[in-house]
């Protein structure tokens, strides 16, 4: 089987550039060359069949009720991106009727029989896709399937901004969840997203070293590791349609900072790999 | 949990020898032990009270405690030493005003030693100890056939239990105190919201004894003692439903069972067994009454206004108990046919519900739900280890 990782992206609150993050981390590796899945795992407000206008035949919701395989939901879009290595995308369904039958109709035992369709699909995937790293972009909160994602990953990365709100409720997500969860070998990780200092007047623009402050002052506040942090870019963020800004611009400053985060993850796996061993 | 167990069960041993101890302890007048005892017993509880759920915030809950736990081992005591009409009754009202100065603020220390999520669980297990140990007194006494001394003697170690616990804890009141909090109308709206069903409740289940004729006391005894069981057992088990789905759940399901023993018990054809059931199915329903009575109040009232919700929720079926042994309740009510008297109480019964459904739920769907993903993410858990160990 490959030595391949999956990574969630998960937030206390919404509206903190997981899918961002996601989808351009996803499609960086795959130009480099490595082999990916991404799935969106946000069953309850879909939107990477918005993000890549897609519209396949099944979706990660036919997957879980048992009426789909893995195979059947993948959608390859690697050739059509330009990309060296492999791009393979898992949409759930922005269906109405889909998203009510995950939120509400469907009980726990349904959530936990799912859950083992979904671990099964993923270690299919390493097996038989030979896939470097799987990426769930998870729903925000404490809610079935962001919980399920956050126990499927290998490594878990929490994408906050550096508000009170978020750490307030990432330390109590923390405490409730990820404790619970990570005790199985899964690894923690904070992505600081959105953070001040990309300001296109001088006087705003952070110094060398308030980055580095801030991310020591999140670690020692909510007590896990910063893998990185990313400015809040104007154009990135409120682009009409932002698509993969990390391969389609690369001199842009969110696309060198995505790719120090990047490599900063490859370098962990390498690592922990290496301690594994 | 130790200074409401060795009140709750200290008075409910009493409360069901009450009537032979004070008649046996009063052989010159026949009809003290009977009306005046008891209704001097219950008045100076409810007075106490009530007085003390007004002024207790003022006085020091750990000395008041210790008054009340004193005088009650010291009344119990005197009871096996003393005899006669005027000796009795002074101890009758010391018994009740030993019980009036410590309950409310017994009680309210369970809502102040626990939160919204585990008071449901805390109160079960209150009241699991409570009739655990009050239906064993029973079995002892009636297994032993203890006389009044030996009644007294088991008594006075049930208060005593009490003691251990200002021995092991100071109960200081909760800092909060200190801030006076203006409770307007429509905070005790919910709470009264709660208390109508409870009312309703008490009435309906005292009307049920006048049904039940004096020629089954023997099965009243059996079925007493085997009441209290299903309260300790239903007591816990509604704690846990109550924190698991809400305060409401355990009502609903008590308010039927009562329905059924009404209905099965009492309803038709009238035996010495269907007595038995009745009292069965009324120890479902008192034991999740109690629960959710112990943990609503504590959920609906700030500290400072603790003392007087815990007073109201119990004074209401002494109060019932109270008028039965001034006014010949139970003979007023044989004058109308069985039939009538099931009828009313099926309307009681009825209108209890009413009150339910219009009650605030006060443990909170967001509540139900935290702790419905707590539960979730533990099985989550269990799923990734089973699939770690197939690996």
């Amino acid at each position: 089987m490959s030595a391949g990782k999956a990574l969630a992206f998960h937030s206390y609150k919404g509206g903190t550039g997981k899918t961002t993050i996601a989808t351009n981390l996803a499609a960086f590796y795959a130009k480099i060359g490595m082999r990916v899945c991404l799935l969106d795992c946000d069953l309850y407000a879909p939107s990477l069949t918005t993000y890549f206008r897609k519209t396949p035949e099944s979706y990660i919701n036919n997957l879980l009720a048992g009426e789909a395989e893995i195979s059947d939901i993948l959608v390859d879009v690697s050739s059509e991106l330009g990309l060296n290595g492999k791009l393979l995308l898992g949409f759930s369904s922005p269906r109405k009727v889909d998203i009510h039958e995950i939120e509400i109709r469907h009980d726990m035992k349904w959530q936990l029989a799912a859950l083992r369709r979904f671990l099964a699909a993923k270690k299919e995937l390493f097996s038989e896709y030979k896939l470097d790293y799987v990426f769930f972009d998870t729903s925000p909160g404490i809610r079935y399937w962001s919980v399920n994602c956050i126990a499927a990953a290998d490594f878990l990365f929490l994408t906050m901004r550096a508000s009170d709100m978020d750490i307030e409720g990432t330390k109590k997500m923390i405490k409730e969840v990820y404790e619970s969860l990570t005790k199985f070998g899964s690894k923690c990780f904070v992505i600081l997203n959105k953070v001040p200092g990309a300001s296109p007047i001088k006087k705003f623009q952070e110094k060398a070293n308030e980055r580095v402050l801030l991310e020591k002052d999140i670690e020692k506040s909510i007590g896990i590791k910063v893998t990185g942090s990313i400015p809040c870019f104007c154009d990135v963020q409120f682009n009409k349609h932002e698509f993969l800004s990390a391969i389609n611009q690369p001199k842009h400053r969110f696309s060198k900072n995505l790719r120090d985060i990047a490599n900063k993850i490859n370098g962990m796996n390498q690592r922990f790999q290496v301690d594994e061993e | 949990m130790l200074l409401n167990l060795g009140a709750l069960s200290w008075f409910f041993v009493f409360n069901n020898y009450m009537e032979e101890t004070f008649t046996a302890l009063t052989p010159n007048a026949t009809d003290w032990g009977s009306h005046i005892g008891n209704s001097l017993f219950y008045g100076s509880i409810i007075f106490w009270s009530i007085a003390i759920s007004f002024i207790g915030e003022r006085i020091n809950r750990r000395k008041l405690l210790f008054t009340s736990i004193i005088l009650g081992i010291l009344t119990t005591i005197l009871l096996g030493l003393l005899e006669g009409t005027f000796f009795i009754t002074i101890i009758s009202v010391l018994m009740g005003t030993s019980l009036g100065l410590g309950l409310p603020s017994s009680m309210a220390l369970v809502a102040d030693y626990t939160i919204v999520e585990n008071r449901g669980r805390i109160s079960g297990i209150i009241l699991l100890g409570t009739f655990i140990v009050a239906s064993v007194s029973m079995g002892i006494c009636g297994i032993l056939e203890l006389d009044i001394l030996g009644l007294i003697l088991l008594l006075s170690v049930l208060r005593s239990i009490s003691i251990f616990a200002l021995v092991m804890e100071k109960f200081d009141r909760p800092p909060s105190i200190g801030k006076k909090i203006r409770l307007h109308l429509y905070d005790y709206k919910d709470f009264f919201v709660y208390l109508c069903t409870f009312l309703l409740f008490s009435i309906a289940s005292g009307l049920a004894w006048s049904l039940i004729p004096d020629n089954y006391e023997p099965q009243v005894a059996f079925g007493n003692t085997l009441r209290f069981v299903l309260m300790a057992v239903f007591g816990a088990v509604a704690g846990v439903m109550a924190d698991r789905f809400g305060r409401k759940q355990p009502i609903i399901i008590g308010l039927a069972a009562l329905g059924i023993g009404f209905l099965l018990g009492l309803g038709f054809n009238l035996s010495g067994e269907s007595v038995i059931l009745y009292l069965t199915l009324s120890g479902i329903t008192w034991g999740s009454f109690f629960v959710v009575f112990l943990a609503v109040p504590g959920d609906l009232s700030f500290p400072s206004s603790r003392e007087k919700f815990y007073a109201f929720i119990y004074i209401f079926p002494l109060f019932g108990q109270f008028l039965i042994s001034i006014i010949p309740v139970d003979a007023l009510l044989r004058i109308l046919h069985p039939e009538v008297i099931s009828q009313i109480l099926g309307v009681f019964l009825f209108l209890a519900i009413y009150p339910v459904l219009r009650a605030k739920e006060t443990l909170t769907e967001s509540k139900i739900q935290e702790r419905k993903m707590k539960e979730y993410v533990e099985r989550v858990g269990k799923v990734i280890q089973e699939t770690e160990e197939e690996k």
